[in-house]
């Protein structure tokens, strides 16, 4: 496949709900109920997409080519989705940004106060 | 598990679902279905009971966010596709835009000139508890303006539905000797309170107020429109002593800019305003009058109310004050309403055929579209056959239309704009309460009529795709392009156009017809050679004989001025309006009005001596028992007969001789020929009379000749500029003028906008059937037997809408009665023209389509097959 000319920088930052979705995806493909309860599941139940979130999402994500339906994993009536290779440059993309945001923060030694613990 | 609650489940999830648009059910909708129901089993194993509602609530939620959000993605998806389209065909969505921009930009210009009358608020408080109060005469059911004082006191103290009642006088003028003569500016005086019941304040300073009256220098308020023509919206107004020879006033604010006079037509329009109370000592006299109360009601009481009780207190006054006639009452009206009572009928003609010019453009649009979509049947068809539905095809058309509709209403906004303008430079004084340029209510009044035309335009194009079977034109082009559906469906639409054209060019046709009419009609005078000299209040003599040696003097040195043909003088200009309180006879018979002149005033107004000859000097100085008579009066007195050398007949004393006839004299443009006697002035009894010239040459010279002559015999004296007569006249038909502007306007735009449908139809047509023209020709069809073919379609569409709109302008054209002159609204020569110029126009937007389908080249079209 050739590399996609699009720069995965250009599409930065992501809002946190699409990223878990390509985060969901990254290991692997999976379909939509497995999305939700992987997301759901990661964050301790601290993220619940609900269906109609997830698939306006999934739609926006296949219109721009950053994942596909997957060609084994689908069955007649699931589909699974899988990342394309462009997909994965911008969650990777996005996860750089994060790291560097974070890393700003240490330096700045932004940590919440123990006083409350 | 399945058992009792995932059925039910899923149904109301399903109609969840519906929320979103059918094309992302189609994608994602069974997945969602099967994810949701995994969603409420594991609920349910984990949560038990309790941790289903919690997942409903957020799954509706997050549809309630999503959904809309789909469907917006959609229509922007759907109008970059529309956008995409019409940019490929820049012909067709010029001449769409165009025709909408017409049709809208018409009605936008209609709407900023009669929103104010019409249907916005007026500029008062409440204004829907103001009415207006117009004497009543019982016996003939007319309403005059002046009302009897003893009736407005009545009112005012007993009537116990009005809150408060104030009146407006006419305006006067009100006079100073600027740097060139005399200069006046109009000024108008209302009842203390009346600013304070209004409910006006000031755009700058305070508003005028009850005590205003007795403080001197006089307080005033200056109209917008004169502190900004005057004094270029300088606000030191405020404050500012402006003398008058009439008094000395203080500008103590500016009244609001979208002030009005509470008053009938513009006589009340002063550009200044003051306060003054009605007379005292006329509260019970029963022959004072004052004009047109206005009131405001108390909160709750109806206008029904408040007119039962005033025909109750009326009928009181009337007997407390025998000497008024009994066969009287007020009417109470909305004043709105009463305000406009007599723009009404013509506004609404103005409205309609806007709409009407719309109207037209929309059926326009639809042939376009039906056209257009019969031309991308194929590319609609692939659509069907990729999956698109059949819902998702009309909702495209729509978006199209939407599209088409908002660029029309953008450039409507433009022509309309402009038109306003045109319009606003011609509009006649009684057009009130207009906007300075387009506001933001025409511009919504835009949006909404962009918005109902796109969706006007757009149903039959959509009825008539979804009728047919798409999905057969992939199989066979050429059957479906040759359809007769678009015949069918196009056909009544061009011929409601042509109709809706033919009405409204009637319209322009019979106004235009009457204005000509109007505008050269026989006088009797030469309007354009008569210059009558304005003496401002006049001069004050006390006895008639000084008077007339004055005026005398005054007709001798204009006689002697370089350039004056002849000059005369007559008590009453026949032009002014005004008629002569003598008439030849006290009572009964038709009377005839006696006018006084002096000799030769026939020759400066260039009226014609049809038998006898004019006064004499002689005449003049001996007091000789003469008169001269008007050819209707001769035919009137002494019919058959010769009348010079009759004595006339009269209740007053000297019997008069006959020596002359003169033609018959119109008191104007549109104006009635009044029956007239002619006596010279008498030294004796003489009172004022309005001198006129008529010069040889150049009418300006003159003019300033008769100033200077008049300011020598006596500098104290205002002197008006003499100017022609026919300016002043050519004034008395801007309304007609301005009302034929808006007709041709709405004619000549229905006119070609009909005409775009029509060349659009058959250009359509005879494009589908190229190769049936081919194979025609090939089997010996010549040139003019495809032609005759292509107009013989034509003429379809054409004779009906002509029928129809004939059928419709007869019906129609008797509300145009009242601005129609000389002319019945069903001048059959007129009709005659109207039909020759639709036919004319109809054919040949046909030949053109025609003249191409005689070209095709039967070769060339068949080896396409």
């Amino acid at each position: 496949m050739p590399s996609d000319p699009r720069d995965p920088n250009d599409a930065l930052p992501l809002t946190p709900a699409l990223f878990h979705v390509l985060l969901s995806l990254s290991d692997g493909e999976k379909h939509g109920y497995a999305i939700i309860k992987e997301i759901e599941e990661r964050t301790g139940g601290g993220v619940r997409l609900s269906t109609g979130t997830l698939y306006g999402i999934v739609k926006r994500l296949l219109q721009d080519g950053w994942i596909r339906d997957s060609a084994f994993g689908s069955t007649e009536r699931r589909r699974a989705y899988r990342l394309t290779a462009f997909g994965r440059r911008v969650a990777e993309a996005e996860a750089e940004r994060l790291r560097a945001l974070v890393r700003a923060a240490d330096r700045k030694a932004l940590y919440p106060s123990p006083a409350k613990g | 598990m399945s058992g009792d609650p995932a059925p039910k489940g899923d149904r109301w999830f399903g109609w969840l679902l519906r929320l979103f648009p059918r094309e992302f059910r189609g994608d994602f909708g069974e997945q969602m279905a099967d994810d949701f129901r995994d969603q409420r089993e594991e609920a349910r194993r984990h949560g038990g009971r309790l941790a289903s509602p919690g997942l409903w609530m957020r799954t509706m939620a997050g549809v309630l966010r999503q959904a809309p959000r789909e469907h917006g993605d959609m229509l922007r998806r759907d109008i970059q596709y529309a956008i995409r389209l019409l940019r490929r065909s820049p012909g067709f969505t010029a001449v769409a835009v165009l025709t909408l921009a017409f049709g809208i930009g018409t009605n936008t210009a209609i709407f900023s000139l009669a929103d104010g009358m019409l249907f916005r608020p007026l500029p008062f408080r409440d204004p829907d508890r103001l009415v207006l109060i117009h004497a009543l005469d019982v016996k003939t059911s007319q309403v005059y303006s002046r009302v009897l004082r003893v009736d407005f006191e009545q009112l005012r103290t007993h009537h116990t539905g009005i809150g408060d009642i104030a009146a407006i006088g006419n305006r006067t003028s009100w006079t100073w000797t600027g740097s060139d003569g005399l200069e006046s500016i109009p000024v108008s005086a209302g009842t203390p309170n009346v600013l304070e019941m209004l409910g006006v304040g000031a755009y700058i300073g305070r508003a005028l107020r009850p005590g205003d009256e007795h403080v001197q220098p006089t307080p005033a308020m200056i109209t917008y429109t004169a502190w900004r023509r005057r004094f270029g919206e300088d606000p030191a107004i405020v404050g500012r002593t402006l003398a008058f020879d009439q008094g000395t006033v203080q500008i103590v604010g500016v009244l609001p800019q979208r002030f009005i006079y509470p008053m009938q037509g513009s006589l009340a329009s002063g550009e200044l305003l003051m306060v003054e109370p009605l007379p005292p000592e006329d509260a019970s006299n029963p022959r004072a009058g004052l004009f047109t109360p206005i009131a405001r009601l108390k909160p709750g009481v109806s206008i029904e109310n408040a007119q039962s009780e005033a025909e109750l207190l009326i009928r009181r006054a009337a007997q407390q004050f025998p000497e008024t006639t009994p066969d009287r009452a007020v009417r109470v009206a909305n004043l709105q309403f009463a305000l406009f009572e007599l723009s009404r009928p013509i506004l609404f003609l103005l409205v309609g055929g806007a709409a009407g010019v719309l109207l037209i453009a929309c059926a326009n649009m639809g042939t376009l579209l039906i056209a257009r979509a019969a031309v991308r049947e194929r590319e609609i068809g692939i659509r069907v056959a990729i999956g698109a539905g059949r819902g998702r095809i009309v909702r495209q058309l729509f978006v199209e239309s939407l599209v088409l509709g908002a660029c029309g209403g953008v450039v409507a906004l433009l022509v309309g704009g402009l038109t306003f303008r045109l319009l606003s430079a011609h509009v006649p004084a009684h057009y009130r309460l207009l906007p300075a340029g387009l506001e933001a209510r025409a511009i919504g009044f835009t949006a909404i009529a962009s918005l109902v035309s796109s969706v006007l335009f757009a149903v039959l194009p959509a009825m008539s795709l979804s009728r047919r079977d798409v999905t057969a034109s992939i199989r066979d082009r050429r059957h479906l392009r040759r359809t007769g559906g678009l015949m069918k469906a196009g056909a009544p639409l061009v011929a409601a156009e042509v109709a809706l054209g033919f009405i409204l060019f009637a319209g322009t046709a019979l106004t235009v017809n009457s204005l000509i009419r109007m505008r050269t009609v026989d006088l009797g005078f030469e309007p354009a050679r008569v210059l009558p000299l304005g003496l401002g209040s006049g001069p004050r003599y006390p006895t008639a004989t000084a008077r007339y040696d004055f005026y005398d003097a005054l007709l001798q040195s204009v006689r002697q001025l370089p350039g004056v043909e002849a000059a005369g003088g007559i008590d009453i200009l026949p032009w002014s309006g005004a008629r002569p309180m003598r008439g030849l006879f006290k009572s009964n018979r038709p009377d005839i009005g006696v006018w006084t002149i002096t000799p030769r005033y026939f020759a400066t107004a260039g009226i014609p001596i049809l038998q006898g000859q004019d006064f004499s000097d002689a005449d003049v100085r001996q007091n000789a028992a003469v008169a001269i008579v008007s050819d209707s009066a001769a035919r009137l007195l002494w019919p058959g007969e010769p009348a010079v050398g009759k004595m006339l007949p009269g209740d007053t004393p000297p019997q008069r001789r006959v020596v002359g006839v003169v033609k018959d004299v119109r008191s104007g443009y549109g104006g009635v020929v009044d029956a007239a006697v002619y006596w010279p002035v008498s030294r004796e009894t003489f009172r004022a009379m309005t001198v006129l010239a008529r010069p040889s040459g150049d009418p300006r010279a003159v003019a300033a000749g008769m100033r200077t002559a008049a300011q020598r015999l006596d500098p104290t004296l205002q002197v008006g500029r003499p100017a022609p007569v026919a300016l002043m006249l050519d004034r008395t038909i801007s309304t007609a003028r301005f009302e034929t502007l808006l007709f041709t306007l709405f004619g000549v735009l229905g006119l070609i906008v009909a005409t775009i449908g029509v060349y659009g139809l058959m250009a359509f047509w005879v494009g589908a059937r190229t190769q049936e023209m081919g194979v025609r020709m090939a089997l010996g069809a010549d040139a003019a037997r495809l032609k005759s073919l292509v107009l013989r379609q034509a003429s379809l569409p054409l004779v009906a809408g002509i029928g129809s709109g004939l059928i419709g302008a007869f019906i129609l054209s008797r509300n145009l009665q009242s601005v129609l002159y000389g002319i019945t609204p069903r001048d059959p020569f007129t009709y005659a023209a109207v039909v020759a110029i639709l036919v004319g126009a109809g054919l040949a937007a046909a030949y053109v389509p025609a003249r191409r389908a005689a070209r095709v080249d039967p070769v060339v079209t068949l080896r396409a097959e």
